[in-house]
């Protein structure tokens, strides 16, 4: 008996369907739930899928031809089967699985298909040479697709002959070698050694052949991607063709995070077309520094002082109490005890924390110092509160952790406002002087360069002493430069008196 | 072929095999000594160990208190409760004490004892013996809750909470004391805190502990038979759950029942339950199931306990109920 | 027993060193620099200190909540900051500031700490004084409680495992008359609540417990009966907490004059005035001991407020011995 494979209907307004193409040749073995043919209609494409496992007898319906539902398009069956009222099958019967020439004993062996995707393979190697007896399953050659390598096993018993060199190309179903004396048709029908049981294991990649069988997924048009439900339902609504995504789920599901990944990917290759940095979208924050960068210079009078700083005490300092901190679990930094003398210096010096609000003056009350912190796509300003009034361990302790938090994007709302005056540090680049631009809201933004020695002279000799550069960028409609220039100077004494 | 012997022999085994092996370990609890307690599980280590085994006055706070005390000395109890419903008369002690001192003493020392209690119902006891117990010490974090199904495990999972230097209350179930099934000899650890896939499919997902893993069994014949196929997961470790085992089965087959002897509210179903909730949500096809006992207490007269206690029936049911869904 | 001129001067800095470090803990606590609440036991330190000083550091001490007087004591000199960084909450606490006030521990001096629930050390203390038994060594293990304590049932079942396996437990009950607000002549029918230990056949002593003499003859007979293997003891101390139950507490519950009688019995006083009696210490002697214990307070305070806060996502280290918990 040979099952009819009818044009099928896919709903209850379908009344035919074309077929745009078909998936299996006459002769090939097929498995159950293998696409055989893509049906469309109107704007939609399905696949056919093979209901029972078997070979192709006969393809009645032709390509590009529109056929009304239940009109029969092919015929499925085994090997002995004629297709019932056919007069051109040509197909003759072999043991199970295999063809036979029509015209002698041999037996041929073709290039198996390991899967519904699979088109052709490459004879890698052959085990045996020409009139090498085999037995029955004995492996004769490595078949190798893609990046898969298969072995081929013998299906019958009898001296072998290569047909196809070691190396060829072959497409599936094509005929690469004989088993015993007799002829060889030219037109090789046919036949996969795979059992349907193996080929399940070969679209499924499961070896123990317990598990995972094709029909308990729910498998996605023309690929082997297994959705999950969701996943399935949003890759339909967002119309994106999931079947060939890779999955990251459980079991290499295909996720709703696959399925949005692939929509922006879509997108953006839609958009651009091109995958370079140089023309892609400004992200959100990129988008933010930038309006602010430009807001920041455009409405404020900035105005640049720098000065040498003798950090000698500051080196001192810092090298004296590292490890007692390091003790208490602190990671001290030339940074962090800045901003515990700026902190200081910012309670004496409220101008520099005084902004223009319209037409009034007014000073910013706590000591909140921003740090500017360099992250992956961006630049973040996040602020410790009251530095003035805290000890150096905690700004030590606080500046770690915000610089965790930004570099791992967990700052909190609170973590960036508030912020009274900034303190941004190129030195570690090499930076001696720069013109930070002022943060918006604030009247003042100091530059911390590198530290670095130089000769100075002193009672007619020459020492060597560490000097760090500040760079001080201050609003002038607030802050002139002698109260500017005061406020360094205090720094510098601060860092005297450490 | 292993032999084959009961799930009490494959206790007592394990205990007499650790005992043999670390000197740390030692017994006690009321009638554990001379008597091999209650339900025999102890018997023969007083008559080899007598100066390791120790009866005890009916003082769980005491039994419970002392192990903590003992075990952050090196020590190893292993206590017997007797019926798990006692638990309620050490809670303190094991809640407040035992499960905080590896957090109190920053991993110094720590509560290294094991608390054995029977558990659940069917022996027409009446509601003070019949309880399951689980869900009272599913949330203390610190604690470990083990729940053996076949003898195999009585042995391995017994061998390896007495090693654990955690809390453990390892909880044993009645009507699995008789249960035979094969044990090797030799020592074995069963690892704490994972699952065991009791068999593979890929339709239906049942998570069952203890005797209840016998219900889910024999669904999943009855299943197979109409070309479901069911796939079991037995906890072991009912607390920390391995959660990864059970995400791993149900997003392969997408529907989840959970058998659990316990009233419905707040057992591990609960817990399976709203975890797969929130990180399973898009591979769930069906709605999450529970076959539990009604949320009574366990009455005594034969007809009323079986009314009460969850029905392999209902297993079928909720099978046939997410597949059509 | 009279103790030597030096015994009695090292108890006496003792004594002295606890209360000006729970003062210290009052005031930060007061001014919110101390997270949560904390329980005082000013107006008990010779209990406390009179207790440690009989014990070696192998012996198991199970201090209770008011009990910051017998850890500062059972720890090492260089680890006594830490038991107030603790009670800070700091990363540089004993405890690693998970624990506080309530759950100061010191494993490498056994002390045990607290476990927040009355009664509860009553019984784990069994398990340490059963391992001296089934190890056969002679540490004992001293476990505190307050006459409130007495009320959990816990201390029945407790004694009577003790006297019944003979394990070598001291049962200190410092008996200050309060359980928060309730008297403990309102809630037991005893005059004496040390004899509630001889149902148990256990010998049971009441004391003088701000005479740290007697704390510290008394302890010593206790301990010896333990080390030789002749089963528990009860010491109820009879003293009185010049706070309230809490740092905060005003303690209206006292009756005018109670804390005022209780004062003149301040056993610092009591030490102070047996010094200067009996064994002619100087004012200028005095006074140095006082200077001592205020450089080495100061320290604490400074090493207290200095140090950093435990990092919050160490919460989730050490639920398990063996395993993760999830943090956020």
């Amino acid at each position: 008996m040979s099952t009819m494979i009818e044009m099928p209907r896919y709903g209850a307004n379908m009344d035919e369907g074309t077929i745009a193409a078909w998936l299996v040749s006459e002769g090939d073995s097929v498995t159950k739930g293998q696409a055989i043919a893509e049906i469309a209609i109107e704007k939609l494409s399905n696949e056919l899928l093979a209901p029972e496992d078997g070979i192709i007898l006969k393809l009645v319906g032709t390509e590009g031809e529109t056929y009304d539902c239940g009109t029969p398009i092919a015929y499925i069956g085994q090997l002995d089967e004629n297709v019932e009222g056919s007069t051109s099958v040509e197909i003759e019967a072999a043991e199970s699985g295999n063809t036979k020439s029509s015209s002698s004993d041999a037996t041929m062996v073709v290039m198996p298909r390991y899967g519904a995707n699979m088109e052709e393979g490459t004879v890698s190697t052959w085990f045996f040479s020409e009139g090498d007896m085999v037995e029955e399953g004995d492996v004769i050659a490595e078949i190798s697709i893609e990046k898969l390598t298969n072995e081929l096993l013998s299906p019958t018993a009898g001296p072998f002959y290569s047909l196809v060199e070691e190396g060829s190309t072959v497409k599936c179903g094509k005929t690469i070698a004989k088993i015993g004396e007799g002829d060889v048709a030219e037109e090789g029908e046919v036949v996969s050694k795979c059992s349907p049981s193996e080929m399940d294991d070969v679209i499924t990649g499961n070896k123990e052949n317990t598990l995972v069988l094709e029909d308990s997924f729910e498998t996605i048009a023309s690929g082997s991607s297994v959705l999950t439900p969701k996943a399935k339902k949003l890759a339909d609504e967002l119309g994106v063709d999931a079947s060939m995504l890779k999955g990251t789920g459980y079991h290499d599901m295909v996720t709703r995070e696959d399925v949005k990944k692939a929509n922006e990917a879509g997108a953006l290759n839609k958009a651009g077309g091109t995958s370079t940095p140089i023309n892609r979208k400004m992200t959100a924050m990129e988008k933010a520094i930038a309006a602010g960068m430009y807001k920041s210079l455009q409405e404020t009078a900035q105005t640049t002082i720098t000065m040498d700083m003798d950090v000698d005490n500051l080196v001192a300092f810092y090298k004296a109490n590292k490890a007692d901190y390091a003790a208490m679990g602190v990671k001290l930094s030339y940074t962090s005890v800045i901003i515990n003398l700026v902190g200081k210096a910012l309670q004496e010096y409220p101008i520099m924390r005084t902004i223009i609000d319209g037409d009034m003056f007014k000073e910013l009350t706590d000591v909140n110092i921003g740090v500017a912190i360099d992250i992956d796509g961006g630049l973040v300003v996040p602020n410790i509160k009251n530095a003035d009034k805290k000890f150096y361990s905690a700004v030590a302790t606080e500046l770690a952790e915000l610089a965790n938090k930004a570099k791992n994007g967990k700052l909190l709302e609170n973590d960036l406002t508030g912020g009274s005056f900034t303190i941004t540090n190129l030195g570690m680049f090499g930076i001696k002087y720069f013109t930070p631009v002022l943060n918006i809201g604030e009247s003042a933004i100091l530059g911390l360069g590198s530290i670095r020695k130089e000769l100075a002279s002193k009672k007619g000799g020459f020492y060597k002493k560490k000097y760090m550069s500040f760079s001080l960028t201050h609003d002038h409609r607030v802050i002139n430069g002698a109260p500017a220039a005061r406020f360094l100077n205090r720094i510098q004494e601060l860092i005297n008196e450490l | 072929m292993a032999r084959k012997i009961s799930f009490s022999k494959a206790l007592n085994e394990a205990m007499i095999q650790e005992m043999e092996r670390d000197e740390n370990v030692f017994i006690l609890g009321e009638d554990v000594a001379k008597m091999g307690g209650d339900f025999g599980i102890t018997s023969g280590i007083w008559d080899r160990w007598p100066n390791r085994a120790f009866d005890t006055a009916l003082s769980e706070s005491a039994i419970t208190g002392l192990s903590c005390g003992a075990s952050v000395c090196g020590l190893r109890p292993v206590a017997e409760l007797m019926f798990a419903d006692f638990i309620t008369v050490c809670y303190d002690q094991l809640v407040n004490n035992a499960a905080k001192l590896n957090y109190m003493y920053q991993g110094e020392a720590s509560a290294q004892m094991v608390v054995r209690a029977v558990t659940g119902g069917g022996i027409r006891c009446a509601y003070h013996h019949s309880q399951c117990i689980e869900p009272w010490l599913m949330n203390i974090p610190g604690l470990v809750i083990v729940a053996p199904a076949t003898p195999y495990e009585a042995k391995g999972l017994l061998v390896a909470s007495i090693r654990n230097n955690n809390p453990v209350v390892f909880l044993e179930h009645k009507h699995l004391y008789n249960i035979k099934g094969e044990v090797p000899e030799e020592l074995y650890e069963i690892p704490l805190y994972e699952a065991h896939v009791e068999r593979e499919g890929t339709d239906i997902t049942i998570v069952a502990a203890m005797s209840m893993l016998k219900f889910a069994q024999k669904a999943a014949d009855e299943m197979a038979a109409k070309g479901i196929s069911v796939e079991i997961v037995n906890p072991r470790t009912i607390f920390p759950l391995d959660k990864e085992t059970i995400k791993e089965s149900v997003a392969k087959t997408g529907r989840l029942i959970v058998v659990q002897e316990g009233p419905k509210v707040m057992g591990y179903g609960a817990e399976i339950g709203a975890m797969l909730g929130e990180e399973l949500f898009e591979y769930l096809k069906a709605p999450i199931k529970r076959v539990t006992s009604l949320d009574t207490p366990v009455p005594f007269a034969p007809g009323m306990e079986d009314y009460v206690l969850p029905h392999y029936e209902d297993v079928i049911t909720a099978c046939n109920e997410v597949m059509a869904y | 027993m009279a103790l030597s001129k030096e015994h009695l001067l090292k108890v006496y800095e003792d004594m002295l060193l606890i209360r000006r470090f729970e003062e210290e803990v009052e005031v930060y606590a007061k001014n919110g620099t101390i997270p949560g609440f904390i329980h005082l036991s000013i107006g008990q330190e010779a209990a406390q200190a009179g207790v440690v000083d009989v014990l070696k550091d192998t012996d198991y001490k199970f201090p209770d909540h008011r009990g910051h007087g017998a850890i500062v004591l059972s720890s090492k000199a260089e680890d006594r900051k830490r038991c107030m960084s603790e009670i800070f909450a700091k990363a540089s606490g004993i405890n690693g500031g998970r624990g506080g006030s309530m759950h100061v521990h010191d494993l490498s001096v056994r002390n045990m700490g607290f476990n927040g629930i009355q009664g509860s050390t009553v019984v784990t203390a069994l398990g340490t004084a059963f391992n001296s038994v089934y190890r056969k060594n002679d540490d004992v293990t001293v476990v505190f409680m307050g006459d409130g304590t007495l009320g959990e049932g816990t201390c029945h079942e407790s004694m009577n495992m003790s006297a019944t396996w003979k394990l070598p437990l001291i049962y200190v009950l410092i008996n200050n008359h309060y359980a928060i607000s309730t008297h403990y002549t309102e809630s037991h029918p005893q005059k004496q609540l040390s004899t509630w230990g001889l149902g148990y056949e256990v010998p049971s002593f009441t004391i003088d417990g701000n005479d740290i003499e007697e704390v510290i003859e008394v302890t010593q007979k206790a301990v010896d009966r333990a080390r030789k293997g002749e089963g528990p003891t009860l010491i109820e101390m009879m003293s009185y907490r010049w706070q309230g139950h809490f740092s905060g507490d005003p303690a209206a519950y006292r009756p005018d004059g109670e804390l005022e009688a209780w004062k003149e019995k301040d056993p610092l006083k009591i030490a102070k005035e047996r010094l200067q009696e009996k064994h002619g210490v100087t004012a200028d002697e005095i006074k140095a001991i006082s200077e001592r214990v205020e450089v080495e307070i100061a320290k604490y305070v400074k090493f207290s407020l200095e140090s950093p806060v435990p990092k919050p996502e160490d919460a989730v280290k050490y639920v398990y011995t063996d395993r993760e918990v999830e943090g956020r």
